[in-house]
């Protein structure tokens, strides 16, 4: 979207710059509807170009980077008539170009080199008349150039005469007027039935001259006085009873400037206002604008890197919180089966050690008891016809040696493996030496072992 | 070549496009794969939620396996520290015990003393006992201890009885009789356990 400068004009501030041959005026504005702040005015240089008359009014007042609209004299406006038919197939541009070539013979600026602005009046059927404003294009290009020098901005460029606003009070909403602007005057009129008619006089003889040539306009338009008189400043006038709104008078030129000021201010203006073509841009501003979006670009890779971190570390988390309940669920499932596994074993090894005590208990409640047993049982035995030698434990076996006078004593290793039996112990058939010492080969060596029954031997 | 006012604008915003096209090209796609498999991920999880009585009924098996583990343990150590090898404290005062138990059977201690390895001659049970009681307390041996005796085989049958039923630990392993040193008497050689 382009931005128009009369959008920037009715919400900021601007400056009118009225450059005349003879005069210089700079009025600054500010708000809306726009009011004006301070004006000033002096004489021009004489035989100065449009660009220093246009720098030395704009250096009136203080510099101000604003929007500047320059009045001027200095450009060619003229009313300029055609057909109806030929006009309505042209676009904008096309309808200016053929514009220029009509003017060119009025205003001898080359079409080719000068730009134009137009604006449709009422008029006869059959024609169109279009109100023109056409100035240099270089001559244009200097000014915007001097302004910027001084840090403003060239919004728009128009011949001062045709303010399109009525400045008396008037019954009606039509009203005329007829402005004198040194060797030119403008007749303007505005009915409601019709619309607005201008004229636009020139190479008229004397003073008072143009008077009588507006005159006739409005006869021959048929527009009956009273008409508005307008004087430019700086101009000389010699009836200045006839002038109602003489611009010499600082608070009659204020009044002019701020309905000039409001015209502008509008979206559409009813006069024609040359804008300043777009310039082409700088190699400065070329390299800053593309810095700035190699910059803007810089920063949103960063950014989308950032955002694109953030959200993978968001999505982390939440697929973490989201899997949360399967992860406990696994981590149950395998401490429960790790707790299975570890309380199998452990009640194995309870019945390890369970049996490990009941033997333990088994074994030396039996030992305990065994050599009692034994020696109750030799006891039990005892006979006049041995003698116990001895008594003796070897790789775990015990081993009775018994003195007797005959190779055999009858039931002596049934009972003595009687009683050892319940200890879990067996009694082997003795070994029966004899000593010889008498004829029947007695005494008898006799040796019992004596060992535990599931013990190997 | 003439660049045009469109190209002159398009060339101004072609380092930063570039740069763009480039961050996109090269770093974007691995973060938006990473992104879109993680999105899939956390769809396919909330698609797939784990049946809430699963983990109620793991967390139950889990609960009762701690506890009957717990005890099972308790009981295990408690077996343990019965089947423990006697401190050397308790080992002493056994041996007290049967020094004192002697002479009230009439019996001449000679000789006491404490052994530094299981005895050949103790029976396969009672070495079977001691090498697991010491696998069991990790211990190098058992207690052993000879007490060697003199008196009559009457008076040793009586003291054999009594230390059968003592309330102490201690445990008969080995015996062995020989001639004693006057007529009637025999010398004894005890093993014990305790």
């Amino acid at each position: 979207m382009r931005l128009h400068p009369s959008t920037f004009l009715r919400s900021g501030s601007f400056t009118v710059l009225v450059v005349l041959p003879r005069h210089l005026v700079r009025a600054d504005f500010s708000g809306q509807p726009p009011a004006l702040r301070q004006l000033w005015q002096s004489d021009a240089p004489m035989g100065e170009s449009l660009p220093v008359l246009a720098d030395a009014a704009f250096a009136l007042g203080p510099t101000r980077k604003a929007s500047v609209y320059v009045f001027a004299t200095a450009c060619w406006t003229g009313v300029l008539p055609l057909s109806s038919a030929k006009a309505s197939t042209l676009s904008a541009t096309e309808l200016c170009q053929a514009l220029g070539f009509e003017a060119e013979t009025l205003s001898n600026i080359s079409p080719f080199d000068s730009l134009l602005a137009a604006t449709p009046l009422a008029g006869k059927s059959g024609d169109r008349l279009f109100w023109v404003t056409q100035v240099s294009r270089s001559e244009l290009g200097a000014v915007e150039d001097t302004l910027l020098r001084r840090g403003a901005r060239l919004a728009g460029f128009a011949h001062p005469g045709g303010l399109p606003r009525a400045l008396s009070e008037h019954p009606g909403a039509s009203w005329s007027r007829s402005e004198l602007w040194g060797d030119s005057a403008v007749c303007i009129d505005r009915s409601d039935s019709i619309g607005l008619r201008l004229q636009v006089l020139s190479a008229f003889g004397g003073h008072g001259d143009w008077l009588n040539e507006a005159e006739a306009w409005f006869a021959t338009q048929g527009i009956a006085p009273p008409h508005e008189r307008l004087i430019a400043p700086g101009v000389p006038f010699g009836k200045a009873e006839l002038a109602a709104h003489d611009l010499n008078d600082a608070k009659g030129l204020a009044d002019w400037l701020t309905a000039w000021a409001c015209e502008i201010s509008r979206k559409t203006p009813g006069n024609p206002v040359l804008r300043a073509p777009p310039r082409p841009m700088s190699s400065e501003r070329r390299f800053s604008l593309s810095a700035g979006w190699t910059a803007l670009a810089v920063l949103f890779c960063v950014a989308h890197g950032y955002w694109l971190k953030h959200t993978e570390t968001s999505l982390q988390q939440e697929l973490a919180r989201v899997q949360e309940p399967v992860k406990r669920l696994e981590a149950t499932k395998s401490r429960a089966r790790a707790s299975a596994l570890r309380l199998a074993e452990a009640r194995e090894q309870l019945l390890v050690a369970q049996q490990q005590q009941s033997d333990w208990e088994h074994v030396t409640r039996l030992e305990r008891r065994r050599h009692a047993v034994l020696l109750h049982a030799l006891a039990d035995l005892a006979s006049d016809d041995f003698v116990v030698q001895a008594v003796g434990e070897s790789a775990g076996e015990t081993h009775i040696s018994i003195l007797a006078m005959r190779p055999e004593l009858p039931d002596f290793t049934d009972r003595l493996g009687a009683a050892m039996a319940p200890l879990n112990w067996h009694v082997e058939p003795p070994n029966r030496q004899a000593l010889n010492l008498t004829p029947d080969g007695g005494p008898w060596q006799l040796n019992w072992t004596i060992h535990e029954i599931n013990s190997a031997r | 070549m003439k660049l045009t006012a469109r190209d002159r604008k398009l060339v101004i915003v072609l380092p930063g496009l570039a740069l763009v096209i480039g961050y996109c090209w090269l770093f974007d796609s691995g973060p938006n794969g990473r992104l879109r498999q993680l999105r899939q991920q956390i769809a396919r999880a909330r698609e797939n939620p784990p049946p809430p009585f699963d983990t109620v009924q793991y967390e139950t098996q889990l609960a009762q396996a701690t506890r009957e583990l717990t005890s099972v343990e308790a009981e295990i150590r408690k077996i343990r520290k019965a089947l423990m090898v006697p401190s050397a404290t308790s080992s002493n005062k056994a041996a007290e015990q049967v020094a004192a138990l002697l002479p009230r059977h009439h019996l001449a201690l000679l000789e006491q003393a404490g052994l530094t390895a299981v005895p050949k001659e103790v029976s396969p049970s009672l070495l079977r006992l001691a090498a697991q009681v010491s696998a069991t307390n990790g211990t190098d041996h058992a207690a052993f201890w000879r007490v060697k005796f003199a008196g009559t085989y009457l008076d040793t049958v009586a003291a054999l009885d009594e230390l059968a039923a003592a309330d102490f630990r201690v445990t008969p392993a080995c015996l062995t009789m020989a001639d004693g040193p006057t007529q009637g008497t025999k010398t004894w050689t005890l093993v014990l356990w305790m």
